[in-house]
């Protein structure tokens, strides 16, 4: 290999690097810096090939209002969120983005005809997907972007963080 | 036996071409490559190489697979920046050892496959940070980024292994990315993307007689070809069935249901195509008129095919079914007709097995709604036996008669 095709290769090899560590920090940048609220969600259980056990996370407030139903699947919507005692449902929904003093979360419509905030997947190690599909209640601490982009923090099942060691 | 003799003598005739002066190393690298003669001296034989090329590949991706299911498995004792650590400094010092392997040690087809293995674990560290995220693995931008990443080392290694994996990430990115170019991806207007298939054939094909241009990239060619003639064939495969027309009929389609972003790739994919064939045009000399018009007429009849599918699913009819399988039918004979003339046993080889799956993929779309299930079942094993033995009988024929002339000549 000539010394201009190893010099290419590696510059390759360190764009790889690159775009792994910005896409790591890009999230780790929302769960750290976004405002933190807790979402009261129902799961299943499938499996991932590439990723292994999740459970998909269904939300209350991903119900679509009546008067957005002529929206186009994969439509913006963004959901007004106030507090409703240990978490915070949804008030409003609205095509345009609310005002900052709001807190607020997007999500897309999806094929269902619900809303898709992008946080319906939670990965847990091998074989304890059934912990989060059988416990009585589960909610989800979301960190949400000055757009209203969410990410998932952690788990509480049953009142506690997940943690499959611990069961 | 022949072939060993030839490829010693070959070796050592490159390298006295090169001591000579007669060519540069490049070209002395290009003919070895082409022949895939091993100049290191450990190189014995051809058969050799190709047998420890596919071990060494075969090795690379139970290791890859290996480290996708270790990810999979997301095990909660290691903690989550100790996986990403062990990603991220492990995937690029795969490729150091790939790179000192092959172009220190000079064991180059071992080098090639640490590579490849890196090329993996690139993938999976890529889901191995989404995991980490709780980004689904559906999500439409990973496969993309992991193409983005791979698609230059198959250039830079000049590895066909690595190419091989970036037509398959190119095509699977491109099915992730269908989720976002069609509302619904189960929606009729997912039926709008199909003829985008014959487009990106267009260009696979098109890109393959492009490098078949070059020395650097002639090796290339073959893998393209079938890449590109394979994913047309898919996009006329599915339009050939007699049910998607009839529900296009009831179907209200409009091509504003797919999004900007569609149009603008297909435009991109095909001015790429279009360029690819301009090269072609450009260094016809290399092989002649007559073979640069059949490569542009194929690559003009995936186009034409495409426009007329989309014209079809805009304004068409349930008749239109049959018009696709005529199709399919003219381009298998144009596949065994260009193999014929120009020699290439795999367009045959192709040309048959496409024929072969039409052909029983249409007889039990109709034979299982006019016969009974169990005479269907007892015709179809008979017509696979006798249309197998027919279609072999063929295949053997036209190839044999290829290689005569080919001797002949």
């Amino acid at each position: 290999m000539s010394r201009r095709m190893t010099i290419l290769l590696f510059a390759v090899v360190a764009a790889q690097v690159i775009g792994l560590a910005v896409f790591a920090s890009v999230r780790q940048t929302a769960v750290t810096q976004g405002r933190e609220v807790t979402l009261q969600t129902i799961p299943v259980d499938p499996r991932s090939l590439l990723q292994g056990d999740y459970a998909i996370l269904d939300y209350e407030i991903a119900e679509l209002h009546e008067w957005l139903g002529d929206a186009p699947v994969g439509a913006d919507v963004y959901v007004i969120l106030r507090e409703c005692g240990d978490v915070w449902c949804g008030s409003q929904q609205t095509r345009r983005q609310p005002e900052s003093s709001d807190v607020y979360i997007r999500g897309q419509i999806n094929e269902q005809g619900r809303i898709d905030f992008g946080i319906g997947t939670f990965f847990v190690p091998e074989g304890t997907g059934h912990i989060v599909e059988r416990a009585g209640d589960v909610k989800v601490v979301v960190s949400l972007g000055a757009a209203g982009n969410a990410v998932i923090k952690e788990v509480l099942v049953d009142g506690e963080t997940f943690n499959p060691d611990d069961r | 036996m022949a072939g060993d003799a030839f490829d010693r003598r070959l070796r050592e005739e490159v390298r006295l071409w090169q001591a000579d002066g007669i060519i540069t190393p490049e070209q002395a690298e290009a003919i070895r490559e082409r022949y895939g003669i091993d100049d290191s001296p450990a190189a014995s034989s051809a058969i050799g190489n190709r047998v420890v090329s596919v071990i060494a590949i075969m090795g690379a991706v139970l290791i890859g697979l290996g480290i996708i299911a270790f990810i999979a498995a997301n095990w909660s004792e290691i903690p989550k920046l100790a996986k990403l650590g062990l990603m991220v400094i492990g995937t690029p010092a795969i490729y150091v050892i790939g790179w000192l392997v092959g172009y220190r040690f000079e064991y180059p087809r071992i080098g090639i496959a640490i590579i490849l293995l890196g090329a993996i674990a690139f993938g999976a560290s890529i889901h191995l940070v989404a995991q980490t995220y709780h980004v689904p693995v559906n999500h439409p931008n990973l496969v993309p980024l992991w193409f983005l990443g791979v698609a230059p080392l198959a250039y830079i290694t000049r590895s066909r292994a690595v190419l091989g994996l970036s037509i398959i990430l190119l095509l699977a990115a491109m099915g992730f990315r269908a989720q976002e170019w069609a509302s619904d991806i189960l929606d009729e207007a997912f039926a709008l993307l199909i003829p985008g298939a014959l487009v990106l054939g267009a260009f696979l094909f098109a890109a393959g007689r492009a490098h078949a241009r070059f020395e650097q990239t002639r090796h290339f060619a073959m893998l393209l070809d079938i890449s590109g003639v394979l994913v047309a064939a898919a996009s006329v495969y599915l339009s050939g069935f007699h049910d998607l027309w009839e529900e296009v009929g009831g179907w209200d389609l409009s091509f504003g249901s797919l999004s900007l972003e569609f149009w603008f790739i297909l435009g991109m994919v095909a001015i790429a195509g279009a360029v690819a064939m301009g090269v072609v045009a450009w260094r016809r000399s290399e092989q002649g008129l007559e073979q640069f018009v059949w490569e542009a007429g194929a690559v003009a009849a995936m186009g034409l095919t495409a426009v007329v599918m989309w014209l079809g699913l805009g304004f068409g009819g349930a008749w239109l079914w049959w018009v696709f399988n005529l199709v399919m039918l003219g381009g298998v004979l144009g596949m065994i007709a260009a193999g014929y003339r120009w020699n290439r046993a795999f367009l045959i080889n192709l040309a048959v097995a496409i024929f072969a799956v039409t052909l029983f993929t249409r007889y039990f779309e109709f034979g299982f709604g006019l016969l009974g299930q169990s005479v269907a079942f007892i015709v179809a094993g008979v017509t696979l036996l006798a249309g197998g033995f027919a279609l072999e009988y063929l295949r053997r024929r036209l190839v044999g008669r290829m290689r005569e002339a080919g001797s002949g000549s």
